[in-house]
């Protein structure tokens, strides 16, 4: 492997777990001998370090956008784990928590030419450009959810901002790009409420442009996480999701797995301490192996996984 | 990925053609699930109807799917799938085919009516009972509007091939509270019958 490959986990609400399954997953991937680093891309709100039991680093993200740190490797910190480095985000610096595109682009070439085989960004909650454009840049695009309705409703919404922000940097008429950011608001009067209705709308003005968003819509396969699952059903949602955004959204969402609510998280996470380290053979960690390995693989669960878990009938 | 309106049972429900019923009865499982009351993963992206509108698709095509012969109609009519076959086979009555009797309201059109008695002329007369213009049912379906004409006018000559034909016609019935399956059948039969007997249209 010549480039290491990006995961992003991302997912819209705080506090479904996005710091929490980056480090353990980053974790798991070095225990399996492979180089990672993980990187804090939350911007103002950096706390990954804690997830994984260290102090918060001299060097950080944010020195190396400013220029205070000229190479990334000065920025990379020791995380106890061998393999696996921590380059932590900017906690303090609220300027620094909108850097501008060309620090971004800069950044990510310096990332990529690093050697390291798997590099994972937690990316903040919300929307906004920044968390977006980490997103889309990743090979791997992994949302963290929780089975409840707002966390739910947040990824539909992180899910949409995600491809309309790519639909826009693809269109570059005006009058295109006007379309796409009136679609973005539910009642626009152009009556554009699904993906669907917008590509129309777009081809009908552009037919090469309506195309191109097409092509955008199907080689976008974010993965799903479920995490804090604690009944069947709330295994089921991930499918259910699944199915909701391909007749909604008309992409393809991956349901890669699940983390079971455990009380073992809790303890972890109270002495500092990451989980699969800290209880490895906890129901949590066994779901964060799984999750990690179907991302190397590239799989996905099948609909056939319910019927092993629990015998219907 | 296609809007659900064109999708077939197959691409609904995530499945191959060659899923095992086991597959199927999964697959419908989860659909009453994920679009059901309870749905806490589709109420944000659907309102009510529309979801009302998806669990009536994963209906019919359960029952469909689900039904070894249906099935087989199915792949051979509307996936255009070769399949061992005998000529379609229109029988038994349509239970909420509205009579040709003008004077009722609608709310009484379920009273069953021979298949039998069923053309293109009828079936205009439903949809004009039931206020629905040609145009909504071209808009909703996407479907060349003059197809649904020559349908209505007895025109069954000038209708495209059957492959294409039976899911024209599906949605149509359906638009208009039909059994799909059940006019599907005699409107292809009507344009065997047209065609005159022993040629069949594939």
């Amino acid at each position: 492997m010549d480039q290491g490959e990006i995961w992003a986990v991302g997912g819209g609400k705080g506090g479904t777990g996005k710091s929490f399954l980056a480090a353990n997953l980053g974790i798991t991937l070095a225990n399996q001998g492979k180089r990672v680093l993980l990187i804090d891309a939350d911007l103002g709100c950096a706390n990954l370090h804690t997830c994984l039991g260290i102090d918060y680093p001299e060097a950080t993200l944010s020195d190396l956008l400013t220029g205070r740190i000229k190479r990334i490797e000065q920025a990379i910190v020791p995380t106890g784990i061998t393999r696996l480095g921590l380059i932590s985000g900017a906690q303090d610096i609220l300027a620094m928590a909108n850097p501008k595109h060309a620090q971004k682009t800069r950044l990510l070439k310096q990332i990529q030419e690093l050697d390291m085989e798997y590099i994972i960004l937690d990316l903040g909650a919300g929307t906004s450009f920044n968390v977006l454009d980490f997103f889309l840049i990743a090979d791997q695009g992994i949302l963290a959810v929780l089975p409840e309705p707002t966390s739910i409703e947040n990824v539909y919404r992180f899910i949409k901002s995600v491809f309309y922000r790519r639909f826009r940097k693809i269109a570059r008429e005006e009058a295109v790009r006007e379309i796409i950011a009136q679609a973005m608001d539910q009642k626009n009067e152009n009556g554009i409420k699904t993906p669907y209705d917008l590509i129309k709308q777009v081809a009908r003005m552009d037919g090469a442009v309506g195309e191109l968003l097409k092509n955008e819509m199907y080689s976008f396969r974010p993965k799903l996480v479920v995490n804090q699952v604690r009944s069947k059903d709330d295994i089921t949602l991930g499918f259910s999701m699944r199915s909701s955004c391909t007749q909604y959204f008309g992409i393809t969402v991956e349901y890669i797995g699940y983390v079971e609510y455990d009380d073992h998280v809790w303890q972890a996470t109270k002495r500092r301490r990451p989980l699969v380290t800290e209880y490895p053979m906890s129901s949590s960690a066994r779901g964060i192996k799984s999750v990690a390995a179907r991302l190397v693989t590239h799989e996905q669960l099948t609909i056939d996984y319910l019927v092993d878990t629990a015998p219907r009938r | 990925m296609k809007p659900l309106r064109e999708q077939n049972f197959y691409e609904l429900f995530e499945i191959p053609v060659s899923a095992t019923r086991e597959q199927i009865e999964q697959a419908y499982a989860l659909a009453k699930k994920t679009y059901g009351e309870q749905s806490l993963a589709a109420y944000s992206l659907f309102d009510s109807e529309e979801r009302k509108e998806i669990i009536r698709k994963t209906h019919l095509a359960y029952e469909t799917l689900s039904d070894e012969n249906r099935k087989k109609q199915y792949d051979r009519d509307v996936l255009g799938l070769a399949v061992p076959e005998k000529p379609p086979q229109p029988a038994g009555p349509v239970k909420t085919t509205p009579a040709a009797a003008a004077s009722e309201p609608p709310k009484d059109i379920a009273a069953p009516v021979e298949i039998e008695s069923l053309t293109g002329t009828l079936l205009r007369q439903v949809r004009e009972r039931r206020g629905i213009p040609l145009q909504e049912i071209a808009d909703k379906t996407r479907i060349n509007i003059t197809y649904f004409e020559f349908l209505e006018r007895n025109q069954y000559r000038s209708l495209p091939p059957s492959v294409y034909l039976r899911s024209y016609v599906l949605q149509y019935a359906r638009i208009l509270g039909l059994d799909p399956v059940r006019v599907a059948d005699r409107v292809l039969f009507l344009v065997e019958q047209s065609k005159g007997s022993g040629k069949r249209s594939v």
